[in-house]
């Protein structure tokens, strides 16, 4: 069985088990003081371990602590700060979490199950009011499958207390940079599909000419990117399940950062045949291309906005790159940053109302902005000094991207409100990573 | 061995570029959108300094203009000879052009290197080569694409007005995506800024 048909068989055994939801509680409200978001406290006890043998190595606690701290949304309290030992069960002293400041609370236990392997029991409380808001149960067959139940945890949790749903158990690609095992000279490019906290990294392609720009296809099935093996640039397509890779129809030149439609059908990408980069959309099953932009600058970096209607690029034909968006009809081209003489590489979260994008600043550091579609403000959410390719979390509170590390780029989230910066993979060099969208299965 | 006779191509002089004297007054430089204020009183701020530039090539208003000044010379003056490639000491070796930071024209100071490779593909048309265009590490990747593109193809233009056939020229653009050097200091990014010829048999 493959890895991945192995994983989606786990994920699918977790999630079937049995937990007893009540949503019947109100989501809290996240305040917002002075244009700045305070982070909600929250106490995450450790899990009890309840077996005879030794404890798991996974840490559930810690793995929801850093999940829900990542998000910029909470402020987990450390567990060297808690009063007494919690225990799970019985009665909660909720005087006792409210003088450490906690608004929330969650207790939990693993209970080794002879017929179930680990059953994970867990309660959510909110210590503000002083009731239960859920008690859960999964069971997961085994140790292996514990860090993966903990970001389900804290998908539960997140979905709780926040009232959206939370987006730990997902995942990520990227271009990983290095040289072989062989300890040969020449480079190799890695297209690589780990855990959205880079844990389980898993190798889908690899070549020694550069990989670039990969692209979930929206059902997270598909992953378009750039190859330039044989010394050209060209697109490929390919299954993540089975492997099978499809050549995009070719042109002489740049064949370059392709975006998926959100119905999955086409790709806008970019080509150089007619002398200079131009926006295309090519209609996947027919073939069919459709050129989008007619300017003699560079215009790239394609994207769809989630309603279908627009794509969004980046161009410098006014002399210095900035975003523009054009109908998928083609027509009237409208330009939509003014901010500073660098903007680029646009890309939206799912729901349609921010826009995350390369922004230098004058200070010339290269760093992620957001603007509101709504309001057109603009944040810059990371510090640079080379910040780039952004990439939405699924449920769009969080921003993934590469930065320059210490010599070679590293990834990198920060919550959407510009807090909770957090470096996610250890020293490589590491490109354009793009978070995964929800699991949408089709039977 | 055939002389060659080519036509010697001066670049316009653009402002940003700096070219020397030497040359008739090229045409109006390349206009710059959008002001130019913040570039100035900022470039002292440590960091990065203001060879920060990368992005905000020439020619995104259109395309280069040249101001031509032709004069014909004789024989390059040294072997065009197949095995001349393998020589360390011919200037045929000389295979990589650096850019300046604020440009994607070809620098002046190599058209003496670009057209000997134009003396040596007219007299040798069973060769060809591959123009690599190449960028520093700052701003997007994908448009480091198009940025390293450019770069080429103004070498590529360069050796099409001296004659070499298009099929003996490819331009192929790697961007960012294979950094002569990572250190993230200007120096390195300096050399990052490049176009690479590459000879290749037909």
């Amino acid at each position: 069985m493959s890895y991945w048909a192995e994983k989606i068989l786990k994920i699918l055994m977790v999630t079937a088990l049995c937990w007893s939801l009540s949503i019947a509680a109100e989501p809290l409200k996240i305040e917002i003081t002075k244009g700045q978001y305070s982070r909600h406290p929250i106490a995450i006890a450790p899990f009890v371990w309840e077996g005879m043998g030794k404890r798991p190595t996974v840490d559930v606690a810690s793995v929801i602590t850093y999940d829900l701290k990542r998000t910029g949304v909470f402020a987990p309290i450390p567990q060297s700060d808690f009063l007494s030992d919690p225990t799970f069960g019985g009665n909660v002293r909720f005087k006792v979490w409210r003088t450490l400041g906690a608004d929330s609370l969650v207790l939990g236990r693993i209970i080794p199950d002879a017929k179930k392997g680990l059953v994970i029991e867990f309660d959510v409380f909110d210590v503000f009011k002083g009731n239960l808001l859920g008690d859960f149960q999964i069971s997961i067959p085994d140790r292996s499958q514990l860090r993966n139940a903990s970001h389900y945890i804290s998908d539960i949790v997140y979905q709780k207390i926040t009232g959206k749903r939370g987006a730990f158990n997902t995942q990520m690609s990227y271009i990983k940079a290095g040289y072989d095992k062989n300890g040969s000279k020449k480079k190799l490019y890695e297209l690589i599909i780990a855990d959205s906290d880079g844990e389980f990294p898993q190798t889908v392609f690899g070549s020694y000419e550069p990989l670039m720009s990969p692209a979930w296809s929206p059902r997270h099935r598909k992953i378009a990117y750039v190859s330039f093996e044989g010394g050209k640039a060209q697109i490929y397509i390919q299954s993540v399940e089975t492997g099978e890779r499809k050549l995009v129809r070719r042109f002489k030149g740049i064949n370059g950062a392709p975006s998926w439609s959100p119905d999955g059908k086409a790709l806008a990408l970019v080509l150089s045949k007619d002398g200079n980069p131009e926006v295309y959309l090519l209609n996947i099953a027919s073939d069919e291309l459709l050129r989008l932009t007619f300017s003699s600058g560079i215009d790239t970096e394609p994207v769809w906005t989630p309603d279908g209607r627009f794509i969004v690029f980046t161009s410098d034909r006014g002399g210095s790159p900035q975003l523009y968006k054009v109908p998928v009809t083609g027509g009237k081209v409208k330009r939509l940053t003014y901010e500073g003489r660098y903007n680029s590489r646009a890309v939206f979260s799912p729901e349609g109302r921010y826009m995350a994008f390369v922004h230098r600043d004058q200070s010339r550091n290269y760093r992620i902005a957001i603007q509101d579609t709504h309001t057109e403000e603009m944040r810059l959410i990371s510090d640079g000094p080379l910040d780039e390719s952004p990439s939405f979390s699924p449920n769009g509170d969080m921003v993934l991207y590469a930065a320059k590390g210490v010599k070679h780029m590293v990834l990198k989230t920060v919550g959407r409100n510009g807090l909770a910066e957090t470096q996610i993979v250890k020293d490589g060099d590491y490109r354009q990573p793009s978070w995964a969208p929800f699991e949408k299965r089709e039977r | 061995m055939r002389n060659v006779t080519i036509l010697i191509l001066i670049l316009g002089s653009f402002a940003l570029n700096g070219c020397g004297g030497g040359t008739k007054p090229g045409p109006a430089p390349v206009e710059e959108v959008g002001s130019s204020e913040e570039e100035n009183g900022y470039s002292d701020q440590g960091g990065m300094s203001d060879e920060n530039e990368d992005s905000k090539a020439q020619g995104a208003v259109g395309k280069p203009k040249f101001d031509y000044e032709s004069r014909e010379i004789g024989s390059v003056g040294y072997s065009l000879d197949p095995e001349a490639l393998d020589d360390a000491e011919s200037p045929l070796s000389q295979r990589i052009i650096y850019f300046e930071f604020d440009n994607s024209q070809m620098p002046e100071k190599y058209n003496d290197i670009v057209l000997g490779h134009s003396a040596f593909l007219l007299q040798n048309s069973d060769y060809k080569i591959t123009i690599e265009g190449h960028t520093d590490e700052k701003g997007s990747r994908e448009y480091n694409i198009g940025l390293g593109e450019r770069r080429a193809n103004s070498v590529k233009q360069v050796m099409e007005l001296s004659g070499v056939a298009p099929e003996q020229l490819e331009v192929v653009s790697y961007g960012e995506e294979k950094l002569a050097d990572s250190e993230p200091n200007e120096v390195a990014q300096a050399q990052n800024r490049r176009a690479v010829i590459v000879y290749s048999k037909k």
